[in-house]
């Protein structure tokens, strides 16, 4: 078992939030490439090969890990931020699009936490980042999340980011939950991912809510977004005016309204 | 002695998102030792077994305990392992019930993997299929096309030749060019009535459309020194004619813009027949057909009694000249190699009789002018 570091942090903001990290000497804690917002004097930044969690040693290891890493669709490399200082120094990394921060501590839910391909924000060293390959066509077809999720495995602490509000269930042994498919943040290693049909063809054609359910069944936690990323990017690129999109809030008015309240 | 270890356990007084509690599969029962707690065990006739876990790899036990539902999950493949293959005599059943549960899953995930694989596969293959027997497939499809069909082509696309170009209908040159076809064809048993037009032109060219229609250059005749090098350019594009060439290339360039469309479902490059149809002077060769028009042209050079080395001297002119001013080049890759190839096959034939032709060449040349 690598060593795990233990950090401290606090999360600051409502929707649009980042998270700042306490890092006693030594400690250190690693990003996705691109997520750092601020840091202190004392804190070295080094861009390295994988994950550094050092669970795969030797090179032949880390070109694995890093060809898992470009799967998920996210860089080959990731940033490691150490304390080189004597004293305890601070590092904050800020969620990309509104929604909430999440932290993970790993060790208290199994030690392995699978979520969405873009959802992980940053972890203390030791954790180490994977892929989790949908081997089911179905799920991975019309589950939402696509054939690849990535798979948070160690003891330490995970930062994970969700679009919107974020709900957390814990369902009990045999409990089942039906979600939109594409609200999965993440869930518990024992949680069972499944998709189901909607069940009638009228709701599947007219409902809008597509023709698969996601239903997670316990035991296990579970994490969802009210707002993931491609919804709200869908409703903001029909609504641009260069994509011919338009879309008034209320107004009656329709194209007058539009010229007289002037944003034409 | 069962199988022991720690598993994920959810379940009255546990924490909610579950606890590692370590376990043995004892002969009798499930005993679980949760921290909080005394040991805790379980009949085995309470509890299911399910797969569990993202990629359905784990196992669950499940069983309700005064109406709580609780569930110990082995996370660790190796435990799971262990437990199927050395169950206890009261979990036999349900392990037997699971492991079937595993291999439908197995069976169901490869089917519709090889369901995924071969729609992937299929356009592949049958490109394969159709790049590998392409020659037969097009000599298929040739043969089941009437001549009246290929007439029609042939008319369209000389029509379309014609009206972007001044077509000689009297003169010398058009006399040598009609006597000199119709001697070379008066041997050759065809569907095909020949048609022979001369086309003022500064080009070095000369082609035939599918159906009979056979164009010369008026540049062409200039280029000749004498009756029987033209004869010997005739005689080659009768064997296109006649070999059908035009219109295997016709039927191999749609067939693949029909094939990629279907497979590719780009229906815009189905539009292009018409089009292509009117380029059908410049559709080019491939060396066997010209390897076959040139033996086929010295056969009918042969019979119509016209001397051979015409053929071969304008070949070797030809070749000569530089690639951009000979048009007749770009559609009929000329080389040294296949005047060689002609000599050759004369030297083995031997010399036949020859009659000459009963125009004054000069004068003809004269009659289409000078550069």
């Amino acid at each position: 078992m690598p060593q795990m570091h233990v950090i401290d942090y606090e999360i600051f903001g409502s929707e649009m939030q980042y998270v700042e990290i306490e890092l006693d000497p030594e400690e250190a804690a690693v990003a996705e490439a691109g997520g750092m917002m601020y840091m202190t004097d004392g804190i070295e930044m080094e861009t390295i090969f994988g994950d550094g969690s050092g669970s795969r040693p030797g090179l032949f290891g880390a070109l694995v890990g890093a060809g898992k890493r470009l799967l998920t669709g996210e860089s080959l490399f990731m940033t490691v931020f150490v304390n080189k200082s004597r004293e305890k120094r601070r590092v904050a990394f800020a969620a990309p699009y509104p929604g909430k921060i999440v932290p993970m501590m790993l060790g208290e839910l199994g030690g392995r936490l699978i979520c969405q391909k873009d959802a992980f924000l940053c972890a203390a060293k030791g954790v180490s980042i994977g892929i989790a390959f949908q081997k089911r066509l179905g799920v991975g077809l019309f589950g939402g999340e696509g054939f690849i999720m990535e798979k948070l495995e160690g003891d330490g602490l995970a930062f994970i980011h969700a679009g919107g509000t974020l709900a957390e269930r814990t369902l009990a042994p045999g409990e089942m939950l039906r979600v939109d498919t594409g609200c999965i943040v993440a869930m518990q290693s024992s949680v069972q991912y499944d998709i189901e049909y909607v069940g009638k063809i009228k709701s599947a054609l007219f409902g809008g809510e597509g023709l698969f359910f996601a239903t997670l069944r316990g035991p296990g936690r579970i994490w969802l977004q009210s707002l993931p990323l491609s919804r709200l990017a869908n409703r903001i690129y029909a609504a641009a005016p260069q994509t011919g999109g338009r879309r008034e809030e209320g107004s009656i008015l329709g194209g007058l309204g539009g010229l007289l309240d002037g944003d034409r | 002695m069962g199988v022991a270890g720690a598993g994920l356990c959810f379940g009255a007084g546990l924490a909610s998102q579950g606890e590692r509690v370590p376990f043995e599969v004892g002969s009798e029962r499930l005993v679980l030792w949760p921290k909080s707690s005394r040991e805790h065990g379980v009949p085995y006739q309470a509890i299911h077994l399910d797969p569990g876990g993202f990629d359905r790899r784990h196992i669950q036990l499940r069983w309700a305990e005064d109406g709580v539902a609780w569930a110990l999950v082995l996370d660790d493949e190796r435990l799971a392992k262990a437990v199927r293959t050395h169950p206890p005599d009261g979990l036999r059943g349900e392990v037997e019930r699971l492991g079937a549960r595993f291999a439908r899953g197995r069976v169901m995930s490869g089917l519709g993997w090889s369901l995924v694989a071969a729609v992937v596969l299929v356009p592949v293959v049958a490109l394969g299929v159709l790049w590998w027997q392409a020659d037969r497939i097009v000599d298929a499809a040739v043969g089941r096309i009437p001549v009246s069909w290929e007439e029609r082509l042939g008319e369209s696309a000389f029509s379309q030749v014609a009206a972007g170009a001044t077509v000689l209908t009297t003169g010398p040159a058009v006399e040598a060019v009609e006597g000199i076809g119709a001697r070379l064809t008066a041997s050759v048993e065809s569907p095909y009535t020949f048609r022979w037009h001369v086309v003022d032109d500064a080009q070095v060219n000369a082609f035939a459309v599918p159906g009979g229609h056979v164009v010369v250059f008026t540049g062409l005749i200039r280029a000749a020194e004498s009756g029987d090098e033209l004869a010997g350019v005739l005689a080659h594009e009768i064997q296109h004619v006649v070999l059908r060439h035009s219109l295997r290339g016709l039927v191999r360039t749609m067939g693949w813009r029909a094939a990629l469309s279907i497979l590719f479902g780009n229906t815009g490059s189905l539009a292009g027949v018409g089009e292509l149809a009117s380029r059908l002077g410049s559709l080019k060769f491939s060396r066997d057909q010209e390897t076959a028009a040139d033996l086929g042209g010295l056969a009918l050079l042969r019979r119509a009694r016209i001397d051979p080395r015409g053929m071969i001297a304008f070949f070797d002119t030809l070749a000569k000249e530089e690639h951009g001013r000979v048009a007749f080049l770009s559609t009929h890759p000329v080389s040294t190699e296949r005047a060689a190839r002609l000599r050759a096959e004369v030297e083995n034939s031997g010399a036949w009789p020859t009659e000459p032709f009963p125009y004054a060449w000069t004068d003809v040349k004269a009659s289409v002018g000078t550069e």
